[in-house]
């Protein structure tokens, strides 16, 4: 699917509830604190909501970048 | 000041941690949740040093999810094991205890789940046994978490997988929804009075337009809505809520209606307080809380005119002003929604005291008919029932002596652990009261500690008694039995110590007639147990048989 961008940065932001200054298209896992294990739940659960996709239990632990998730959408 | 509250549990509730956290801070709540960990809810962990014992913990919850029923075997016996550890603590802390639902996702026959549930059933059965003893203990209600949102909801097993959460990020939120409610409602007081409107709200139409056989509360349809929330308001009315009307009606016509209404399941007894007239709602609302003695702020508002519920929350500011759904087939859930009514523990007396209401107007009734005081007394069939307190009443008892203000001699307020140290100590009688007449029991509603440590004089170091059963000689009553009582033990003196305090005038005004002789300095009152004839006469049927 295409994937609107600016509804993936809004989505990431409030998941990992990160100030907007904190954003980077680049980010993964522990770059932010707010980004930990736990927060890596929130993130899955949010994003397989607002895109309706659904992740398999491989891809919960890997898609641990925020550039392997949007590519990871884009296929979907 | 921030209290701790450790989550124990059987899986990581790092999660719960975390949102209940941002949920406390944001209410602006002194709570703060930290997770132990995984396991950390086994008994053999509960001793540890740390946070569980640390100064600022003020609470330990129990958070457990379904696996505890597959993985742990001899589940029940080491549930036994576990309560037993918390009620051999020295100070046992809070604790929040969650019951038991089976996760019924099973390989097995559908039949299979039968007897999962009867053991989650046998386990929560004991939860309760031992809430009934322990004051400092309370369930937190996962079955109905569970029953509410269903299991797939809570759990997914993705999740569980990756992370060791039986609670998946969606079913977290519900999970923090209902430990934050439980949390809050024990730092918060508990709204007291529910009003509520009549037409369009208790039940669908307009009574001044619709007449009576136009309203709609039948068992289906748009009645059936109401019907439900008229139930549920009946349910909240038998944990203690009072519930009171106020409509814009022709009086006459609405207790008409009310009263004799087919499918009408609200009847004018069970309301505290009706007003029903053309006047300002706010006034209606005022005039109700004076009339109840209580504080605008326990009071919350149910109305489906917003114009109505601009004009209470304006004029009073302090009255919960709720939002009415869109929809009547809303109404139950904004009711179970709002957390203003909830509360983790119903005593006896909660679940009696929206009946106490009625009976004391029914009381005033006979009163203003009644010739003399004397007759008023005699009509009413008073009894007092005097026990020794009991490990299992202190709840109750300590409950009173912290919040009795008018008619308490000393209001000396104690610790619970203190408290129970006193019933323990054969040196003091602490004796609870229960009042009944012919209109029912008032339940535990007075106290006194007694130090008859000394041969010669008994000193009453506490005495107070709820205002509910003032004004019918039980104060005489007890005083009479009291002096009796200390004669039979070989005093020759009873000693009742007074404290004037800013709200206890009506006490102090019972010490005056009450045939005791003040000391100079006003703090101990004299009574001479020769001469039980000074004592104020009383009506009252005294049953001392469950004093030890």
């Amino acid at each position: 699917m295409v994937v609107d961008k600016v509804k993936f940065r809004e989505c990431i932001i409030k998941a990992l509830r990160l100030r907007s200054d904190e954003y980077r298209s680049d980010l993964k896992i522990g770059d932010v604190e707010q980004w930990d294990s736990v927060a890596h739940l929130d993130l899955m659960s949010e994003i397989e909501q607002q895109f309706g996709v659904r992740f398999d239990l491989d891809e919960i632990t890997a898609l641990t970048s925020l550039p392997e998730l949007f590519s990871r959408l884009e296929k979907a | 000041m921030t209290k701790n509250v450790v989550l124990l549990g059987d899986k990581t509730l790092s999660l719960l941690a975390r949102d209940l956290n941002s949920q406390l801070k944001q209410a602006g709540s002194n709570w703060h949740a930290v997770d132990a960990g995984y396991d950390s809810w086994l008994v053999a962990r509960l001793n540890r040093e740390g946070e569980l014992f640390d100064k600022n913990t003020a609470a330990w919850a129990f958070v457990l999810s379904p696996r505890v029923l597959e993985n742990v075997p001899d589940i029940d016996a080491h549930l036994n094991a576990t309560l037993e550890h918390l009620a051999s603590l020295e100070a046992p802390p809070t604790v929040l205890f969650s019951n038991f639902f089976q996760d019924p996702r099973g390989g097995m026959p559908i039949s299979n789940n039968l007897e999962k549930h009867a053991l989650a059933n046998k386990l929560n059965e004991r939860l309760l046994m031992f809430r009934e003893s322990h004051s400092w203990f309370h369930v937190v209600d996962h079955v109905s978490l569970a029953l509410q949102h269903g299991v797939s909801a809570l759990n997914d097993p993705r999740f569980e997988a990756v992370a060791q959460v039986f609670f998946s990020p969606a079913g977290n939120r519900q999970l923090s929804r209902l430990w934050f409610r439980s949390l809050r409602s024990l730092e918060r007081p508990q709204k007291k009075v529910c009003v509520v409107d009549l037409d369009n709200t208790l039940w669908g139409g307009i009574l001044g337009e619709d007449g009576p056989d136009g309203l709609q509360m039948a068992d289906s349809g748009t009645g059936l809505a109401y019907r439900r929330f008229q139930r549920a308001l009946l349910e909240l009315r038998r944990s203690g809520i009072l519930l009171a009307v106020c409509s814009k009606n022709n009086r006459e016509e609405a207790i008409e209606a009310l009263k004799s209404h087919p499918d009408c399941i609200l009847r004018p007894t069970d309301f505290a307080h009706i007003e029903i007239g053309w006047g300002l709602k706010s006034e209606a609302i005022a005039r109700t809380a004076e009339k109840l003695s209580l504080g605008l702020d326990s009071f919350v508002f149910i109305d489906d005119s917003p114009v109505e519920r601009e004009e209470v929350a304006r004029a009073l500011p302090s009255v919960e002003v709720l939002d009415f759904p869109s929809d009547p087939a809303g109404l139950v859930s904004a009711l179970s929604e709002y957390s203003g009514f909830d509360s983790l523990r119903q005593t006896e007396e909660d679940r009696k005291r929206a009946d106490a209401y009625v009976h004391e107007a029914q009381r005033s009734a006979i009163k203003a008919s009644s010739k003399s005081p004397e007759e008023f007394y005699r009509s009413l069939g008073l009894q007092l029932g005097i026990f020794s307190a009991r490990v299992e009443q202190a709840g109750r008892l300590h409950q009173l002596l912290m919040k009795t203000n008018q008619f308490n001699l000393t209001t000396r307020r104690i610790s619970d652990d203190a408290f129970r140290a006193l019933i323990g100590n054969s040196a003091y009688m602490v004796v609870g009261l229960r009042v009944s007449d012919r209109f029912g029991d008032s339940g535990i509603t007075g106290l006194a500690i007694i130090d008859r440590g000394r041969q010669d004089v008994w000193t009453v170091q506490d005495f107070l008694l709820s205002c509910r059963v003032l004004g019918r000689t039980v104060e005489n009553a007890f005083l009479s039995w009291l002096v009796a009582r200390a004669a039979g033990a070989g005093a020759n003196r009873v000693a009742v110590h007074f404290a004037p305090s800013a709200r206890n005038e009506v006490a102090h005004g019972f010490l005056k007639v009450s045939g005791g002789m003040e000391s100079d300095s006003g703090d101990v009152w004299t009574f001479d147990v020769r001469r039980p004839e000074a004592i104020p006469e009383h009506y009252v049927q005294i049953d001392e048989s469950q004093v030890s």
